[in-house]
């Protein structure tokens, strides 16, 4: 008796993680149309469904910025759907919408997205000064990305839209100068932050105005 | 040496039928070319098989079908022109559309029911029956590392002309017609789009009487 329970389990096991993460006889319609700030319509942006790291639907918005794709359904409770994300050479950021109902939707309608402009900054630290410095800083900018849940109110804490983001670092005689490129969002502002000798810290604001911004610190 | 291989088995095939017509001959002047009595009990056709997908569906919007096999198996109903038997296909297709249809890269589908037939001409060289059937279909599908399964049932109209060589052996041509109705569930949007999937299909092979 023993026996036949242990290979009924076994069976169970071998059946059940041989289930297909796609649902079969099931299909989704997504649909919804990008915008960038000033509210004009962005052509030829990517547009795809997944749960985890399983792709299940794809598609293009077309020149009035409207898609609409077929997706597959999984079997897991999470529908995500990513916009932007698959061209890291788009002017635009990326934004995902996870769906996490439980039974899953047929139709997805995201109406408007928003895509904000991206903007790099080439950032430089040089040290010019021929005396033994330290030079303690931080950089905080937004970043161009943006997840956000389909009900706002429930999940609201675990959405992360337009983030702060944050970069520091120390240089000395060992190490003096710093040199990197970021990307944030257009028309915001980064505030670059330093303290030399554990001085005073000073802010300055860089404000992001261009695609590719430069800013040089000296110290 | 594939090639001669090949042309063995073709030389032995034009052997057998050769040699088995001429065996019928003088029975076939004595019973004339006219309708005759069927003394066979069953019929076979094993053959290529190649749908080709028609109207506004999924089928037709997102997939490209290639060719497959068919198998039927067709029994006289005692002393009736009618049929009864089975039938089992299969054909492959490949995903041309994703945003129609889904991240997904083929499907290969199996389909296999019960056929009703009607032998509406036979002689000692040509016979033409009609058989319709419902049956079962599975469209196994593949998106790159998973599998997964939609389903259908399937309504099949296959009018075949089959040429004779000998009391046996045989070819066979079928134009048919067949409908997939799915049982894909879907928003209201892809209803009809998903709803069913109609397919001409164009079948040529071996026809065997027993």
């Amino acid at each position: 008796m023993k026996l036949h329970l242990s290979f009924l389990f076994f069976f169970s096991l071998v059946l059940f993680s041989c289930e297909p993460a796609i649902k079969g006889n099931e299909r989704s319609f997504v649909e919804g149309t990008v915008l960038d700030f000033e509210g004009n319509a962005i052509a030829n942006v990517s547009v795809t469904s997944r749960t985890q790291n399983l792709l299940l639907g794809k598609g293009t918005t077309d020149s009035n910025g409207n898609f609409e794709f077929t997706s597959l359904q999984s079997r897991f409770s999470e529908f995500i759907v990513d916009v932007n994300t698959e061209n890291d050479n788009s002017p635009f950021g990326m934004y995902s919408i996870i769906y996490s109902d439980n039974p899953l939707q047929l139709n997805y309608n995201l109406s408007n997205i928003t895509l904000r402009r991206k903007a790099s900054l080439v950032f430089n630290i040089k040290k010019t000064s021929n005396e033994n410095n330290t030079l303690d800083w931080s950089l905080q900018y937004t970043e161009p990305t943006c997840e956000v849940y389909d009900d706002e109110e429930t999940n609201e804490s675990l959405g992360r839209c337009y983030e702060t983001g944050s970069f520091e670092g120390t240089l000395d005689n060992t190490n003096p100068d710093f040199e990197s490129e970021f990307t944030s969002v257009q028309n915001t502002t980064v505030q670059f932050t330093y303290q030399l000798n554990n001085t005073e810290p000073q802010t300055i604001s860089i404000e992001l105005t261009e695609a590719t911004n430069f800013y040089e610190f000296e110290y | 040496m594939n090639s001669n291989i090949k042309q063995l088995l073709f030389a032995i095939c034009i052997g057998i039928i050769t040699n088995t017509y001429a065996q019928e001959e003088t029975k076939n002047l004595e019973q004339g070319n006219d309708m005759t009595q069927d003394d066979h009990y069953a019929m076979f056709k094993v053959g290529y098989y190649n749908p080709i997908a028609i109207g506004d569906n999924f089928a037709n919007g997102a997939l490209e079908q290639k060719g497959g096999v068919e198998f039927s198996f067709l029994a006289n109903l005692f002393e009736t022109p009618f049929l009864i038997g089975l039938q089992y296909n299969y054909f492959h297709s490949d995903v041309t559309n994703q945003q129609l249809v889904g991240t997904y890269d083929d499907s290969e589908i199996h389909s296999f029911g019960p056929l009703l037939g009607y032998q509406l001409l036979f002689t000692e060289t040509w016979r033409a029956t009609i058989a319709s059937g419902v049956g079962i279909t599975h469209y196994q599908n593949r998106a790159s590392n998973e599998h997964f399964n939609d389903t259908a049932t399937t309504l099949w109209v296959i009018p075949t002309v089959s040429y004779h060589f000998n009391k046996t052996l045989g070819i066979y041509f079928s134009g048919s017609y067949r409908r997939d109705f799915m049982n894909i569930q879907t928003p209201e949007q892809l209803d009809s789009f998903f709803k069913s999937a109609n397919y001409i299909s164009l079948s040529l092979g071996l026809h065997i009487l027993i």
